[in-house]
């Protein structure tokens, strides 16, 4: 997920990847990678943390935003501050897991 | 919308040079070559502000190719005063002992490759002397650092000429408009509300960059330009050159663009120079990141004061304006003024007290882009109302039409508003956002909102144009205009007035490219005065040739009223095909100048431009992002000449405006702009315009202009900003105040400082 805070054409402020393994409702592991807002992209395992083993419901997907938003370490710059940044990684985790979540539920 | 008699105006004809665009085949100054023709790559300033204390040429100079390398101690041997511009004398053609922003020229190298040239120009090294510098236009009014030590004022323009010599201060013009008692009227105010605005820098980001070959003989001097003013050109390097203006010829090609970047004098002169030098053509050609270092748009911090009776009518407004000009002063006076005059918005109050400044600052120049300084001006005052109307719990709508300028009525300029389609204008965009009905607000985490903005902007006056036409014996017509088709398409415009006195189909009309050796006078293609004034001046024109037409035909015994065939009347008169008719129109509206003391005048302006704009938008209270989902654009520009171009001209320049709104913004560090390039500086592109979009002209005729119409090209651009800053407000309630629209600042706003603290500095 490209996350822009100007253009949609420009480089983004936060970029999201997510992937995920299901066992009935859920989540057996997870995969949650952050870019653009940090130095290089990275795995942010206290999310990846709060999400294996737990429901996958709304309450463990703001878990995991929550977690991301915690341990990231995001850097300034004409995009956003790096707490700017850190709120957008919370939201756009949490976001992306529940696409990830939608796409599979509906079969894609 | 109905046409005339001779059914081209009212039409919407295709662009006559489209075909040729659309297929490479047409001419630009960028990607033109002369043979012979060496090429200049500029050396720039580093530092804001400071004293040269050496160039440092030698491993330039001995890199194999290189022709020359230049510095102004070469200019000043064959230009002895190379200072340039079109309200000031005060841009080098080289930078002379200082340097007074980071990208000033401050050498070239010439070689016959342009990569080779600009290989060479790293290897100069320079060094200098910092002096502090001054880049906020609050700031530099304070006078503490000074940009330069000496006003240079041009002749050109009589209301600046009691600047000359003035020392001490960065204002380069104070402009002042005093009208009724504006302190009586706020000490009987019900409401007093006073606001803040700021805009950001920005560029036109033309998509040819700037470009000028000069080709210098002994005797006689051609310049290629890409230029919107080729007239002006031409009078500037005669002056520099102390030559008649016949020796010198500007010929400018299609533009990719202008957008105002392009007017008065940019690049000629230092290609003037370097071709003296060399003896050789010379082409100045820049790149994308070169234009952020040429020309810019007008950053504004405007104070808003406004008082407020009990029935919601506005008393009186005290403004006061300042413009951050850069280094140099490029056309920014006229921005001051012009611009500055109509600062208190289109309403109807009878205490107004305007204070507009021009300063220099140790920033890339600024100058026009699209509206004059307008934009900037409507930002804040339309926000402004709507901050007001907020405080009072009025609606918006009803606060603008309480408020309004009505027709007939004075303006605060003192000139009366006249064919001024403003409450048409803002009726049908509260229609089109069904105003009376609410809004669906959205659900968590969206909340959306609605704005309107108005506007009013005069057009700069006096200007004069002059068109020519010449009908050959076979009965085709050329046009010769110096108007500059810079992708408006003026040239189609020309050609369907001609093609309607003249009852030819426009199609068959050819217009000559500029050339100021064939081309008569124009001002310049600016400030959407050139379908007023040389659609006038070529309406004129086609008039003396019909009437000539008719005159031939009397001359050879033809009876009153005969239609026969033109090449049948030349045949007749000559014998053979052979003989012209040539006719001449000239046009320069009335002014009357503002009186010294007040800022008034009864005639300030040959025509008013006016908009409305409506916005929807949703903000993501979550992320604090912005999406712009409706925008309603309807301004008057009297009877469209060509309503497809006339749409066109109006999603563009709304567009435009989108960007500076939404996202663009030239970062600078320490006077360094850090994001020069299309790179890291986005201009709007399909995935950033409103799902839904109109454009429209209201219904509307303008008294005194050709055929009914007067100029466009602006018009779109006014009141975006503030309908989409107003919609934000209604959306989520947060107040901005500066541009662009910071989708970080919305956030903050909307949480509170306590829940996010302040980042660290960006």
């Amino acid at each position: 997920m490209k996350v822009t805070t100007g253009s949609a054409e420009d480089w983004p402020a936060v970029g999201v990847a997510v992937s995920l393994q299901l066992e009935g409702s859920t989540i057996s592991s997870a995969r949650v990678v952050v870019s653009a807002a940090t130095e290089k992209a990275i795995r942010l395992a206290t999310a990846e943390q709060a999400l294996a083993g737990a429901a996958a419901d709304d309450k463990t997907l703001a878990c995991a935003g929550d977690a991301a938003a915690d341990t990231v370490e995001c850097i300034s710059d004409v995009r956003g501050s790096a707490d700017y940044k850190r709120e957008l990684v919370r939201v756009f985790v949490r976001r992306a897991l529940r696409q990830a979540l939608d796409g599979n539920s509906s079969g894609h | 919308m109905e046409t005339m008699p001779g059914h081209q105006v009212g039409r919407s004809l295709p662009r006559i040079e489209g075909r040729e665009k659309v297929t490479g085949r047409a001419e630009y100054t960028h990607t033109m070559r002369l043979p012979g023709m060496l090429h200049a790559k500029i050396f720039r300033s580093t530092v804001a502000h400071g004293r040269i204390r050496s160039i440092d040429v030698c491993a330039a100079k001995k890199m194999p190719g290189v022709y020359r390398v230049v510095t102004s101690e070469d200019v000043r041997k064959v230009i002895s005063e190379p200072y340039y511009g079109p309200a000031f004398h005060d841009q080098p053609i080289l930078a002379i002992d200082k340097v007074h922003y980071v990208g000033e020229p401050v050498a070239v190298v010439l070689a016959s490759d342009p990569h080779l040239a600009e290989a060479a120009a790293a290897l100069i090294v320079a060094e200098y002397e910092e002096l502090p510098a001054v880049f906020d236009e609050v700031e530099a009014a304070d006078n503490k650092i000074l940009v330069h030590d000496e006003l240079r004022p041009a002749g050109t323009f009589a209301d600046l000429k009691h600047l000359k010599g003035r020392r001490g201060t960065n204002v380069a013009l104070d402009f002042k408009l005093r009208r009724g008692d504006v302190d009586k009227a706020f000490a009987a105010a019900a409401h007093v509300f006073e606001h803040t605005f700021r805009t950001q820098k920005v560029l036109h980001v033309t998509l040819e960059p700037f470009a000028s070959i000069a080709d210098w003989k002994e005797s006689r001097l051609t310049i290629y330009s890409a230029s919107q003013g080729p007239s002006f050109v031409r009078t500037e390097i005669a002056r520099l050159l102390r030559w008649p203006e016949n020796r010198v010829r500007v010929k400018v090609p299609y533009l990719g663009g202008g957008f105002g970047g392009k007017l008065y004098i940019k690049l000629e002169a230092l290609a003037t120079a370097l071709s003296m030098i060399a003896r050789r053509p010379v082409k100045v050609a820049v790149t994308m990141e070169e234009q952020f270092y040429t020309i810019t748009r007008h950053p504004s911090t405007f104070r808003i004061k406004s008082a407020v009776d009990k029935t919601g009518r506005i008393t009186a407004r005290k403004c006061e304006v300042y413009w951050n000009g850069g280094a140099y002063a490029d056309v920014g006076p006229r921005v001051t003024q012009k611009s500055g005059f109509t600062a208190s918005g289109p309403y109807d109050i009878d205490n107004v007290w305007i204070d507009s400044y021009a300063l220099y600052t140790n920033l890339p120049p600024a100058g026009a882009l699209r509206g004059f300084g307008v934009p900037q001006l409507v930002w804040a005052y339309e926000r402004h109302t709507d901050m007001i109307a907020h405080e009072l719990k009025l609606d918006p709508l009803e606060f603008r039409r309480k408020n309004i300028l009505r027709e007939g009525r004075l303006h605060a300029t003192g000139t009366i508003a006249k064919d001024v389609k403003l409450e048409a204008a803002l009726e049908r965009v509260a229609e089109r956002l069904s105003w009376g009905k609410p809004l669906e607000r959205g659900s968590e985490p969206i909340r959306r909102g609605r704005g309107i903005a108005i506007a009013i902007k005069a057009v700069i006056s006096p200007t004069t144009s002059v068109a020519n036409i010449n009908i050959a014996a076979d009965g085709s017509t050329i046009l010769y205009c110096g108007t500059v088709d810079m992708g408006q398409g003026s040239d189609t415009a020309m050609a369907q007035i001609v093609g309607e006195v003249l009852d030819i189909p426009a199609e068959r009309v050819k217009v000559v490219a500029r050339d100021t050796d064939v081309t008569p006078y124009d001002m310049g293609t600016l400030g959407s005065r050139s379908l007023f004034h040389m659609g006038h001046a070529v309406r004129l024109a086609a008039e003396e040739a019909r009437a000539k037409i008719k005159a031939l035909a009397r001359d050879v015994g033809e009876p009153e009223g005969s239609n026969i065939p033109i090449p049948e009347l030349f045949q007749k008169k000559y014998g053979m095909q052979a003989g012209n008719i040539v006719a001449t129109g000239t046009y320069k509206p009335d002014y009357t100048p503002p009186d010294p003391a007040t800022g008034m005048t009864p005639n300030v302006t040959p025509f008013w431009m006016c908009a409305a704009v409506g916005a929807e938008v949703e903000v993501d209270t979550e992320t604090g992002k912005v999406r712009v989902t409706r925008l309603v654009n309807v301004i008057d520009c009297g009877r469209p000449l060509n309503p497809k171009i006339v749409e066109t001209q109006i999603s563009g320049g709304a567009t435009m405006q989108l960007g500076f709104t939404m996202f663009e913004k030239m970062h600078i560090d320490a006077g360094q702009v850090t994001n020069a390039s299309l790179a890291d500086y986005k201009i709007p592109a399909i995935l950033d315009l409103p799902p839904v979009m109109v454009n429209e002209a209201v219904a509307a005729e303008q008294s005194n202009g050709p055929f009914g119409a007067k100029g466009v090209g602006e018009s779109a651009t006014f009141c975006v900003s503030p309908a989409i800053g107003n919609a934000i407000e209604d959306a989520c309630g947060v107040r901005l105040s500066e541009l662009p629209v910071d989708p970080e600042a919305i956030l903050r706003a909307l949480r509170g400082q306590a829940e996010m603290p302040p980042g660290d500095a960006r």
